[in-house]
């Protein structure tokens, strides 16, 4: 009786607790990240309270390392930390050095092996999942991961007119720029309709080109634009590491010109006097959605920000007849859409992640447990003060 | 007989274009003085009362002469879900006010909580000069519970009188004036 009451309170207790952590849908961890012929990995993933992911990537020795996340509001909804790691060896860890709170850190790899990538959030240094980061409901991300040998790909020069941008290919890529004083730098990268793409910008040693702990030494400013439009549809400035770059954002047409110049160039023209100093440029599409209504990362998962986004774009054509925005395929998104694809929410109320799981089947299983106890001990107590008598 | 019932249903069906909805003006006719704030409902007809169709959201134009009046605000109204569960937008843009909104509910909810018509919300100007003027509707798209369009089958409008500023310093004068002619008056009678 003793052993059966006591399985019963633990197992109980380990309900209890269970019931009252979020589930979040995960894959298995760590995931494996597979680099594709561009040298870019992503995955979408989110996080929420005592939640830590971890991926791992294969790097050879000497090669380049980035790791950048991104979330739909420039970093508005996590505050992350990230580390690399290789046989259990932290190697690198950053905070704040992406857009927002969000964390982006890159590495030359001393070694060859699975390099470890883990997402938390930013109190948890020990990266055990202590922090409550996504209390709420768990946030989106996604990241993004390239790899790539030495020497990386240069730029073209000359690429400053909007006319003659370098080609990335359609995967994305990474490439080494140089921006000297009244220099911008320009590329082009296709995006499939409805997708959105994300661009870095990290900063590299000069002699050696591998990446830099600091990023102080230049100023860059970053800038997407629709085809060869003379105004950016986009703009960062200090999104980055120190005064680096950093963007994700939906695309309105293909090809995106993405182009890099001084802080102070506000309008692309060459008018700064930043540099000369080295980057590594990496971008890639991100978020080729599967199903019409499936507008924002996290990708996978239809929710108010959504809709909110097909609200936002309404009486605008369609970006092609694959725009998931369009949900009556008309060419054009209205409100009509909105309403369609709120009916399309993964979970109820178009929250972002499933509701927490109840209690048990009913709800009540540890309170019967707890009840069964209390019987079994008056019951007990009964007997005794009879046999007394 | 045949003959006859055939060519009343295609009468009665000629009459009412089936599943169209109006969108019409509270009050009708309005008038007002320079510098005064009118407020106009915009109510919706024609819809299930209970059962479907219901309004699930909405994308309207609102016309209005930008020399005559400035538009303040648009106060939505709750039949959509509200704020906590609809998206609302209100904008206006040289003569035009755009409002819309979609609601987050389900379409159980909204045929529970609409009736034959909905008040989508209130539309507020300012008076800017005399004259007549009106708001109409411009550009209308209006869905059900399910997103499916429901079709505009007739838009009213609102007739704006605005008549000159009362000057009121002025009235006030001529107020206290005669309110000091009936005193003495009085005075005089007394003594």
């Amino acid at each position: 009786m003793t052993t059966l009451r006591r399985a019963l309170q633990l197992g109980s207790l380990a309900w209890l607790l269970a019931a009252r952590q979020t589930a979040a849908v995960e894959p298995p961890e760590p995931v494996a990240l597979s680099i594709g012929p561009s040298g870019i990995a992503v995955a979408e993933g989110s996080i929420d309270s005592l939640d830590v992911d971890r991926y791992v990537v294969g790097v050879a020795a000497g090669e380049l390392l980035f790791v950048a996340l991104f979330d739909p509001l420039d970093g508005a909804l996590l505050d992350t930390r990230l580390a690399i790691s290789l046989g259990g060896v932290v190697l690198a860890t950053n905070d704040d050095g992406g857009a927002g709170f969000l964390s982006r850190v890159a590495l030359r790899a001393g070694g060859a092996g699975s390099y470890e990538i883990a997402v938390t959030g930013f109190r948890d240094a020990a990266f055990a999942g202590v922090h409550p980061e996504g209390a709420g409901g768990a946030e989106p991300y996604t990241l993004v991961v390239g790899v790539d040998a030495l020497p990386l790909a240069g730029e073209a020069e000359p690429n400053d007119a909007a006319a003659a941008p370098n080609a990335l290919p359609a995967g994305g890529g990474i490439r080494r720029g140089t921006l000297g004083p009244l220099d911008v730098d320009r590329f082009s990268l296709a995006v499939a309709g409805g997708a959105s793409l994300a661009v870095s910008l990290f900063p590299l040693d000069s002699a050696t080109g591998a990446p830099l702990p600091s990023a102080e030494l230049g100023d860059p400013r970053l800038g997407l634009f629709a085809g060869a439009d003379a105004l950016p549809f986009a703009e960062n400035d200090d999104g980055g590491p120190g005064l680096f770059a950093n963007l994700a954002r939906p695309a309105p047409a293909s090809p995106v010109q993405i182009a890099v110049t001084g802080f102070r160039d506000a309008g692309f023209a060459g008018v700064h006097a930043e540099g000369p100093f080295d980057y590594a440029l990496l971008a890639v599409p991100i978020g080729v959605p599967a199903a019409r209504c499936d507008v924002v990362p996290a990708f996978g998962v239809i929710d108010t920000l959504d809709i909110q986004a097909i609200f936002a774009a309404r009486n605008t054509p369609a970006a092609g007849p694959a725009d998931p925005r369009d949900a009556d395929g008309d060419g054009t998104i209205t409100v009509l859409d909105a309403s369609q694809c709120r009916l399309q929410c993964s979970f109820p109320e178009c929250a972002s992640a499933p509701p927490p799981p109840a209690c048990g089947l009913l709800g009540i299983e540890p309170l019967a447990a707890w009840m069964l106890l209390a019987a079994v001990r008056r019951r007990r107590t009964r007997r005794t003060s009879e046999v007394s008598r | 007989m045949r003959t006859f019932s055939t060519l009343a249903l295609g009468l009665l069906l000629a009459a009412a274009p089936a599943g169209a909805v109006s969108i019409s003006f509270v009050p009708a006719s309005i008038s007002a003085a320079v510098g005064g704030q009118i407020a106009v409902d915009v109510v919706v007809g024609g819809l299930g009362d209970g059962a479907p169709p219901s309004l699930g959201s909405y994308d309207l134009d609102l016309g209005f002469d930008s020399s005559r009046l400035a538009f303040d605000s648009f106060d939505f109204g709750a039949l959509l879900g509200g704020p906590a569960a609809s998206l609302q937008s209100a904008g206006a843009v040289a003569g035009s006010v755009d409002v819309a909104e979609v609601s987050l509910l389900l379409p159980s909810a909204l045929d529970a909580l609409q009736g034959e018509s909905v008040a989508i919300g209130t539309a507020r100007f300012t008076v800017l000069a005399a004259g007549e003027s009106e708001i109409a509707v411009g550009q209308a798209i209006l869905g059900d519970g399910l997103g499916n369009p429901l079709r505009v089958g007739s838009a009213g409008s609102v007739r704006v009188n605005a008549g000159p500023a009362i000057p009121e310093p002025a009235a006030f004068g001529l107020f206290g004036l005669g309110a000091l002619a009936v005193a003495r008056v009085s005075r005089r009678r007394r003594s």
